[in-house]
């Protein structure tokens, strides 16, 4: 009899275990999918950045990364994001699993970046107004060239005038006059117009000497360079591969002010 | 290129002394025979002379013709003009007494074997110009 019922009882066992294998498996069954979907715990972050075509980021300090978008897990992510010319932004986003967000951001541009445009653009007005400013001269010398030089000219044909006058004039009086008054008077304007395009020629072979040896100058400038620090304050935030992958590289800045 | 610069201020120089000489020096004008200055060739000169008889108010008188040849060629146009005859002549001669460049002066009275000098000057609208004194000797 005992025999009997323990045997009953380790059935009984037997089957209580079974009945709880089969629950915990149909539990497992049921909650899989949602095991499956929280273990990942995922979200896209999509990145509307201005400028939109090179800007690389550094995701939580550690990976730097060139794409418009990345998958992340849920949680609280730090970023740093540059691109050339600009300055770099740190900023934290909250990724949120199963979702998609956008981090909209301008990035400023760098204060090397404004120095160095201002400085160029001072570089090119300068030497803009260094070339252009003989040239100009030049060709104000010129013209004042080409006109004493037709006054000079008219001046020639007044006093040719005259000679042909004399020679042909059967008027005493007339000639007297020719000679005493008219010829001296148009001599001196002649003496005038001469003196004028002896100046302005002089001008003008000044202005092109100084136009040639200040544009000779001009092309040993040195055009001012940009350095772009931003640059290599990014590349010294993260282990970056190189087009080969194996490279290593890294920034160091030190901080001089302290 | 210092030989082109040298150049070009050789013939920069070389404009300027060039354009100094373009005006017209006063003193030089003495070729047109209507000027007073004039310098030339004589406008006047004798061509031929003949000494007659004549009846000059009821005497007879030797008088002496000088023929004088007007240089119209060197005039620079063709123009009318007048002749001032001088002493003894004293007669002002219009270009139309003139024929083929030919004017005659007569001298009255004159005496066989004595020169005779007559300044012409060229003269128009008042004024004169060239001046030569033409002689001849009576006969």
């Amino acid at each position: 009899m005992n025999g009997a019922m323990e045997w009953s009882t380790r059935g009984e066992a037997l089957m209580h275990l079974r009945s709880m294998k089969s629950i915990a498996l149909g539990l497992a069954l049921w909650l899989a999918p949602w095991i499956a979907t929280t273990a990942q715990q995922t979200g896209i972050l999509r990145f509307v950045v201005d400028p939109g075509h090179d800007f690389s980021f550094i995701v939580d300090k550690t990976h730097r990364l060139q794409q418009r978008e990345i998958t992340l897990t849920e949680g609280l992510h730090h970023f740093s994001v540059w691109a050339p010319t600009r300055s770099i932004v740190d900023t934290s986003v909250f990724v949120v699993a199963g979702h998609t967000s956008d981090l909209v951001m301008k990035l400023p541009l760098s204060s090397e970046f404004v120095a160095y445009r201002k400085e160029l653009s001072a570089y090119q007005v300068r030497k803009r107004w260094t070339i252009a400013a003989p040239l100009i001269a030049l060709a104000g010398s010129l013209t004042w060239t080409g006109i004493a030089w037709g006054k000079y000219a008219d001046a020639k044909d007044v006093l040719e005038a005259d000679r042909v006058n004399y020679a042909i004039n059967v008027d005493p009086a007339a000639i007297a006059a020719l000679k005493s008054s008219t010829i001296p008077l148009h001599n001196d304007e002649l003496k005038q117009a001469r003196t004028k395009l002896m100046a302005a020629t002089g001008l003008s072979v000044a202005s092109a000497v100084a136009t040639y040896l200040l544009a000779k100058r001009t092309s040993t400038w040195q055009v001012p360079l940009f350095e772009d620090e931003q640059k290599v304050k990014f590349d010294g935030m993260a282990w970056v591969p190189d087009p080969h992958g194996n490279v290593f590289m890294a920034g160091l800045i030190i901080n001089l002010t302290r | 290129m210092i030989n082109g610069r040298a150049f070009l201020a050789l013939g920069i120089a070389v404009s300027f002394m060039a354009c100094k000489k373009d005006g017209i020096e006063v003193a030089d004008l003495t070729s047109n025979p209507f000027d007073a200055d004039y310098e030339g060739t004589a406008v006047f000169t004798h061509e031929d002379d003949t000494t007659t008889v004549e009846s000059v108010g009821g005497a007879p008188m030797r008088v002496l013709t000088v023929e004088v040849r007007v240089h119209e060629e060197l005039f620079g146009r063709p123009t009318t003009y007048q002749v001032q005859a001088g002493a003894p002549v004293n007669e002002m001669i219009p270009s139309n007494d003139v024929e083929n460049g030919i004017l005659r002066l007569r001298i009255l009275n004159t005496t066989p074997g004595q020169q005779y000098c007559t300044q012409l000057r060229l003269g128009n609208s008042g004024a004169y110009g060239a001046s030569n004194t033409v002689c001849a000797t009576a006969e």
